[in-house]
C-alpha cells in the first residue's frame, strides 16, 4: 500500500522563517578584591594564565582569584599598555607602558623589574612587543618608531628609515617571519637582515581599502588588518593579495582582533561592539553582551575561550567550546544530518531545516517527531509520536506517510535506524524490520517485518535501535536489556552477557569500535566483544539517568542528562561538567535531539540548540603547575634551583592551575617520594613539608577531576638536600685517608723506634757478653786472687772483707746487667767496690778521686768499671809514678780522666770498652763521648744524661 | 679601544650652531690581565638645533695615556690601523625634541652613524645635554663590541684587551654666533 503525497517544492519550506547565531555565553569574572582599573591588555602566557595590564599595573587572573603583581621599587611606571609573553624564556614576560618603560617578569609573581639596556628605554608609549623567529625582540611605540633589540645593542626604525609613521597602533609577525607594523598610512613590513634594515610599505596604493590600520593579527596563510573606517581585510601571502574584505562596514574603527582555533575571526569595533566573522560562510555575527559596553581588549586562550573587557574593568569569559543558540521551535526531540550543510531538526511541534544560519519550519509535518533517519538513497525517515512514519524526498518535496494500515504495528516510533536495504524501527509494538526498500519513491513497495516474539526479540516496548560500523544492529528494550543481532542471530546482552544494563534509551559507537549506552537508570555502559563497563553516580556521574550521547573526534564521550552536558575520558575515567555557567535548556532531554560527526556535536534542548566543538589548541587543555615554591618562607627560582644544603629542609608548594572551566570540580593530589609512599588528595593549594631528613625527593602533583587522577598531566619537582658534610662521601674520604695517613707514621715511627731498640739490645747484649768477659777476665781474678793470699796472710780479718767485697762487686754486676741506664750513684757505689778490690792492689800508688757537685744523672751500667779497668791496664802503677784517675762533672759531661804512663809492653786491647760506650751513648743520646788524649793526660767525657729526660729508657 | 666621536659636518651658516674642539674622550678597556686607559682632548663636536642634529669627530692618534709608550704604536698600528683610519666619529640626529632656548638639562637619546676602524655601526647612544646661555655641555658613556667594528684582537691578547670597551665624553659646545 503506498500513499504518495506530492507537494510543491516552493510550498514545502514554509513560513516559519528566520536567521540565528550560535554564540558563546558570556560569564562575569567577578573580581574578588579591590576595583582593578582601566584594563588595556589581556595576554595568556605559555600555560593559558591570563594576565591584564591596567593603569594601575599588571594582575594575574587564574580563573579564581586575582593578584596583583608588586612591581621592584625602581619601577615606577604604572600604566602597562603592552604584553608579551616570551616562547624564548618559558614564564618571561615583557611588558611595555605608556611612558616608553619597559620591564619583564620572571616567573612567579615578584621579580617585576624594568629592563636596563645602555641606549636607554623609548621616551614614547609602548604598544607592542613581540620576538620573532631569529630571537630578536621588537617594540612599537607610539611617536618614535620600532625598536629592535638583537641582544646587544637597540636599533631603532623610523620615518628616515622608510617606516609608513613613526605613530604604531601594533605589531604582528607574518607566518614568514616579517614584522608588520600598523599606522596612520598604512602598513610597514620590517625585517633585519644581517645587520640590515628593510622595510616596505604596503597602503591604500597597493591596494588596502583604508590607510589607517589599527590592528593586524597573522593568520595561517596570510593577515587580518584591521581599519579605522573600512572594517577588515584578509592579505593573502601567496598571492600577495587581498582576498577577503568586509562589505558594507558600519561598525566604526576596530579595536581589536583575535582568531580563534576554528578559524573565526573576533574583532571589538567602536560601534558595533563584539562581532564574530567566519572566514567559511563570510557570516558576520554581532555577539550581544546585554547592558555591558565592551572595550578594547580581547583574547582567546589555549582552553578555548574568548576574554572580552567591558566597561573597562570587567572581565567576561565564554567558552568557545559549547555556544547555544535559541529557536523557537519547541522541544528539540531528533536531529540528523542532511546533505550538506542542512541539519534536520525534529520537534514536538513538527520538522525543521537548518541550513547554515537560517532555519525553515517544513510544512505538512506538525506532529510530535520522536525520531529522524536518512537513508542511502538520501530520503528522510520521519518517526513521529502516535502518527506514523513519514518519508520526504529533501529534493523534490515528495512526502509519504506509512501507519499501522500501512502493516506498521504501532504508531509511535521511538527511533529508526538501518544500513543499505534494511531498515529497523523501534516502537511501542516491537521491533519493525523493513526490507529491501530500495529508493521509496521509486519502488513505492514498503514491506513490514514484525520482529517481535521473532529471532529472540520478546519485549513489547523498544527504546532505540542502533547500526554501527560493522553492521550489526543493536536494540535496546524497556526493562529487558539489550538485544545485538550479528549474522541474524540476536543474543540479548543482559540475560546471556550479563550486561548490566535494562532499559537503554541511546547507543553510540566510538571511534575504536567500542558500543557506548545510555540507559534510565543504570548510568553509561560500554561493550567491546565480550568485555564491558559501566560508569554511574559512584564514578561521578552527575546523574544515572542517560538520554543521549555522542562521541567527539577526540574520543570523549558527550552525554546529556536533565542535570546536564558532561564529557567523559575513556579510560581514565575523567568527567568534566560542561555548561553549567551557561543557561542550558535541558530539562526534559529527548534521546534522539544529538548528532555528532568529526565537526562536532549538536545537541537539541527546549527552544534551544547547543553546539559543542572542541576548540581547545590542545587535547585536554588542564595545566597544574607550582606556582611557588618556598624554602623557609622564601621564594627559590626551582627552575634552575634543586640542591639545597643540609638543614634547608622546610618546603611549602603553591599549587595552581589554568582551568576556567568547570574549576571547582579540579582538584590535587600529591605524594612526595622519598618521604612516603601515600597519594594525599587536597583542594587546598598549599601543601607544606617541615623538617625533611636529607636525601633526595621527588614532589608528584597530579589533577584530580572529579575522584579521577589524571596521571598524564603530572608535575613534578625532583630535589635534593644534602647530608650534612660529616656524612658525605668526601668527607668520609678524607677522614679515612688522615686515619690511614696517621696509622703509616704511627707505625713507621714504631719501625724506627724498635729498630732502634733492638739496635741498642744487640749493643747491649754484646757490651754483657764483653762486660762479663771482662770480669771474669782471668787477670783479674788471678791478681785479685794473688792479692787475697797475700790478704790472708797480712790480714785474714781484712781478708774476709776482701772476699766480701769481690763477691759483692761480681752480685752487683749481675744485677744490674739488665739494665740498660741505672743512676750514676749506683754506678759509683759499684765502683766503690772495684775500687777497693784495686787499691788492695796497688796501694796508694793508685789514687781515683770521685768529685762530683750533682749526680742526677744516668749511665749505662759499668761504664765507669770499664774506663778505670782500661786505665789500670793501660799504665804504669807504681810508687814512683801512680795513676791518678779523676771523675767529676765538666758542664754537661761527666769527665774521667788519668795521667798517662803506658806500659812498655801494652796488653792487648781489643779497644771494645771504649767503643762500646762510645756507641751506647751515640744511641741514648744526640751528643758524642769526647774521647781525648795528650801526653799527659787520657780524658773520657760522657754526656750528661739527666735523669728526667732518659729515665723512660729502661722500660 | 675604541673611541669615538665624529666628522664635522659642514654646515650652512644661516643658522645658529654650536661647536667645539676641545671635548674629551676616554676610553677604559678593563681585561682581567690588565686595564687599559687613553684619553684624547681634542673632540671635535656641533650640534644643528634647527635639525636636532649633530656631529662628532676624534683624532685616533690624539689618544694618550696607555700603559706603555708600546702600546700606544699597538694600538694605533695594530687595532685601529690609525693610518688608514685616522678618525672616529658619530653622527646623526637627536630621538627627543629639546627645546634649545631652555636652560635646563635633557637626557637624551642620539641615534647616529657611529664610524670607528672605518666600519659604520648605528647606535642609539645616550647622553646629558647641558644647555646654557651660548652654550652646550654635553656628557655621555657607552661601549663599544670590537667585533662590531672588525677588530680583532689575537687571542693571545685576549686576557689582556676587553672585547667590550666603555667609552666617556665630555664636550662643551659653544654657539658660533656669539663670537
Amino acid at each position: 500500500m503506498k500513499r504518495l503525497l506530492t507537494a510543491g517544492v516552493l510550498a514545502l519550506f514554509l513560513p516559519v522563517c528566520f536567521c540565528l547565531a550560535q554564540v558563546p555565553y558570556f560569564i562575569d569574572q567577578e573580581f574578588d578584591h579591590q576595583p582593578i582599573q582601566s584594563i588595556h591588555v589581556i595576554k595568556m602566557d605559555h600555560r593559558g594564565m591570563i594576565w591584564l595590564g591596567t593603569d594601575d599595573g599588571l594582575y594575574r587572573y587564574d580563573g579564581d582569584k586575582y593578584q596583583e603583581v608588586v612591581a621592584h621599587p625602581t619601577l615606577t611606571s604604572k600604566e602597562i599598555t603592552a604584553i608579551y609573553a616570551d616562547y624564548q624564556e618559558e614564564g618571561l614576560l615583557w611588558l611595555g607602558y605608556g611612558d616608553g618603560t619597559i620591564a619583564t617578569l620572571g616567573s612567579g609573581l615578584s621579580g617585576l623589574k624594568p629592563w636596563l639596556i645602555e641606549e636607554g628605554s623609548p621616551k614614547a608609549k609602548i604598544t607592542g612587543i613581540l620576538r620573532d623567529s631569529s630571537g630578536m625582540l621588537w617594540i612599537a611605540t607610539y611617536g618614535e618608531g620600532l625598536y629592535l633589540h638583537n641582544g646587544v645593542h637597540l636599533y631603532n626604525f623610523n620615518v628616515d628609515d622608510g617606516l609608513a609613521d613613526d605613530q604604531i597602533y601594533s605589531l604582528a609577525l607574518s607566518p614568514s617571519g616579517e614584522v608588520w607594523v600598523a599606522t596612520d598610512h598604512g602598513v610597514s613590513i620590517c625585517s633585519w637582515w644581517e645587520g640590515t634594515k628593510r622595510i616596505r610599505n604596503l597602503d591604500i596604493d597597493a591596494g588596502l581599502p583604508d590607510e589607517i590600520v589599527y590592528r593586524i593579527q597573522a593568520a595561517d596563510q596570510g593577515m587580518w588588518l584591521g581599519f579605522h573606517n573600512e572594517g577588515f581585510c584578509f592579505y593573502d601571502l601567496p598571492s600577495q593579495t587581498i582576498s577577503v574584505k568586509s562589505k558594507d562596514w558600519s561598525q566604526g574603527a576596530i579595536l581589536d582582533m583575535a582568531q580563534d582555533p576554528n578559524g573565526s575571526l573576533w574583532m571589538v569595533t567602536e560601534s558595533g561592539g563584539l562581532l564574530k566573522f567566519d572566514p567559511e560562510d563570510s557570516s558576520q555575527v554581532q555577539i550581544p553582551l546585554g547592558e555591558f559596553q565592551i572595550s578594547e581588549p580581547l583574547c582567546i586562550d589555549h582552553e578555548g575561550n574568548i576574554w572580552v573587557v567591558v566597561d573597562q574593568r570587567k572581565l567576561l569569559r565564554a567558552s568557545l567550546n559549547l555556544q547555544i543558540q535559541s529557536l523557537e521551535v519547541g522541544d528539540v526531540q531528533a536531529i540528523i544530518r542532511g546533505a550538506s550543510d542542512i541539519f534536520w531538526i525534529g520537534t514536538a511541534n513538527g520538522l525543521y531545516s537548518m541550513d547554515k544560519m537560517v532555519v525553515r519550519k517544513i510544512k505538512g509535518f506538525d506532529r510530535n517527531i520522536l525520531s529522524l533517519y536518512r537513508d542511502p538513497y538520501g530520503a528522510l525517515w520521519v518517526g513521529t509520536f502516535g502518527d506514523g512514519i513519514f518519508c520526504l524526498d529533501p529534493d523534490s518535496g515528495r512526502k509519504l506517510r506509512l501507519t499501522e494500515q500501512d502493516g506498521l504495528t504501532n504508531g509511535s516510533i521511538f527511533s529508526i535506524d538501518g544500513y543499505a536495504d534494511r531498515i529497523w524501527l523501534a516502537t511501542l509494538g516491537g521491533i519493525v524490520e523493513i526490507h529491501n526498500v530500495g529508493d521509496v519513491f521509486r519502488s513505492g513497495n514498503i514491506d513490514f517485518i514484525n520482529l517481535q516474539n521473532q529471532k529472540g526479540l520478546d519485549a513489547n516496548f523498544f527504546m532505540s535501535v542502533f547500526v554501527d560500523s560493522r553492521d550489526r544492529v543493536w536494540f535496546g528494550t524497556d526493562g529487558q536489556g539489550v538485544n545485538v543481532l550479528e549474522d541474524e542471530v540476536v543474543t540479548n546482552l543482559l540475560y546471556e552477557g550479563d550486561l548490566p544494563i535494562r532499559t537503554v534509551y541511546c547507543f553510540a559507537e566510538d571511534t575504536t569500535g567500542r558500543i557506548w549506552m545510555g540507559s534510565a537508570q543504570d548510568g553509561l555502559v560500554w561493550y567491546e566483544d565480550t568485555l564491558y563497563g559501566q560508569y554511574i553516580m559512584d564514578n561521578n556521574l552527575t546523574s544515572s539517568v542517560i538520554s543521549s550521547i555522542a562521541v567527539d573526534p577526540s574520543g570523549d564521550v558527550i552525554l546529556v542528562h536533565e542535570a546536564g552536558i558532561e564529557k567523559l575520558n575513556h579510560p581514565t575515567g575523567a568527567i568534566q561538567s560542561m555548561g553549567t555557567d551557561i543557561p542550558l535548556q535541558l530539562e526534559e532531554p529527548a534521546m534522539n535531539a544529538i548528532y555528532g560527526d568529526e565537526e562536532g556535536i549538536l545537541i537539541g534542548g527546549s527552544n534551544q540548540l547547543i553546539s559543542y566543538r572542541h576548540a581547545g589548541l590542545e587535547g585536554s587543555n588542564l595545566h597544574i603547575f607550582f606556582d611557588d615554591i618556598l624554602l623557609f618562607n622564601n621564594s627559590i627560582d626551582f627552575q634552575h634551583q634543586s640542591h639545597f644544603a643540609y638543614g634547608e629542609n622546610f618546603l611549602d608548594f603553591y599549587l595552581n592551575k589554568v582551568c576556567y572551566v568547570d574549576r571547582e570540580n579540579v582538584s590535587y593530589t600529591y605524594k612526595l617520594e622519598g618521604l612516603d609512599d601515600t597519594w594525599r588528595q587536597t583542594q587546598n593549594e598549599h601543601v607544606s613539608f617541615s623538617n625533611l631528613a636529607p636525601g633526595s625527593y621527588i614532589m608528584k602533583v597530579r589533577p584530580v577531576m572529579g575522584d579521577v587522577p589524571l596521571s598524564s598531566k603530572e608535575i613534578t619537582y625532583a630535589f635534593l638536600i644534602k647530608k650534612p658534610f660529616w656524612q658525605r662521601m668526601w668527607f668520609l674520604i678524607l677522614a679515612g685517608a688522615v686515619v690511614f695517613g696517621l696509622m703509616v707514621l704511627y707505625q713507621k715511627y714504631r719501625e724506627a723506634r724498635i729498630s732502634k731498640m733492638a739496635l741498642i739490645e744487640r749493643d747491649r747484649i754484646e757490651a754483657r757478653y764483653e762486660i762479663l768477659k771482662a770480669q771474669i777476665n782471668p787477670h783479674f781474678l788471678f791478681n785479685s786472687f794473688n792479692n787475697l793470699a797475700n790478704v790472708v796472710e797480712e790480714d785474714p780479718k781484712e781478708a774476709v772483707q776482701y772476699i766480701e767485697k769481690l763477691s759483692d762487686y761480681y752480685r752487683t754486676i749481675i744485677q744490674y746487667r739488665d739494665h740498660r741506664l741505672i743512676p750514676l750513684e749506683e754506678e759509683l757505689n759499684l765502683i766503690r767496690d772495684f775500687i777497693y778490690l784495686l787499691k788492695r792492689r796497688f796501694g796508694k800508688n793508685l789514687r781515683v778521686e770521685i768529685n762530683l757537685t750533682r749526680t742526677s744523672m744516668l749511665i749505662p751500667p759499668l761504664t765507669l768499671q770499664i774506663l778505670i779497668e782500661n786505665a789500670v791496664k793501660h799504665n804504669i802503677i807504681a810508687t814512683k809514678k801512680p795513676l791518678h784517675i779523676k771523675i767529676k762533672d765538666v758542664d754537661d759531661y761527666l769527665v774521667i780522666s788519668n795521667n798517662v804512663q803506658p806500659k812498655k809492653t801494652q796488653e792487648p786491647s781489643t779497644r771494645f770498652g771504649l767503643e762500646s760506650i762510645n756507641h751506647w751513648f751515640e744511641l741514648v743520646s744526640n751528643k758524642k763521648v769526647i774521647i781525648s788524649r795528650n801526653e799527659k793526660e787520657f780524658i773520657v767525657k760522657l754526656p750528661w744524661l739527666a735523669i728526667d729526660k732518659y729515665e723512660g729508657i729502661n722500660r | 679601544m675604541l673611541v669615538i666621536a665624529l666628522s664635522l659636518m659642514a654646515y650652512t651658516a644661516r643658522c645658529q650652531i654650536y661647536s667645539g674642539s676641545d671635548g674629551t674622550v676616554t676610553f677604559v678597556s678593563e681585561a682581567p690581565l690588565e686595564t687599559i686607559r687613553a684619553t684624547s682632548s681634542i673632540l671635535k663636536g656641533a650640534i644643528d638645533p634647527s635639525q636636532n642634529t649633530f656631529a662628532f669627530s676624534v683624532e685616533i692618534a690624539s689618544f694618550e695615556g696607555f700603559n706603555s709608550m708600546l702600546q700606544k704604536t699597538h694600538f694605533n698600528e695594530n687595532y685601529l690601523e690609525s693610518s688608514r683610519y685616522p678618525t672616529a666619529s658619530f653622527s646623526g640626529e637627536i630621538i627627543e625634541q629639546v627645546d634649545w632656548q631652555a636652560e635646563q638639562v635633557y637626557e637624551v637619546r642620539a641615534k647616529g652613524i657611529l664610524k670607528v676602524h672605518g666600519v659604520e655601526q648605528e647606535r642609539i647612544i645616550k647622553g646629558t645635554l647641558t644647555i646654557s646661555p651660548d652654550r652646550i655641555d654635553i656628557a655621555s658613556e657607552f661601549s663599544v663590541l670590537l667585533s662590531e667594528h672588525h677588530i680583532s684582537i689575537p687571542k693571545i691578547v685576549a686576557q689582556k684587551i676587553s672585547k667590550e670597551i666603555d667609552v666617556v665624553i665630555s664636550s662643551s659646545l659653544r654657539s658660533n654666533e656669539t663670537k
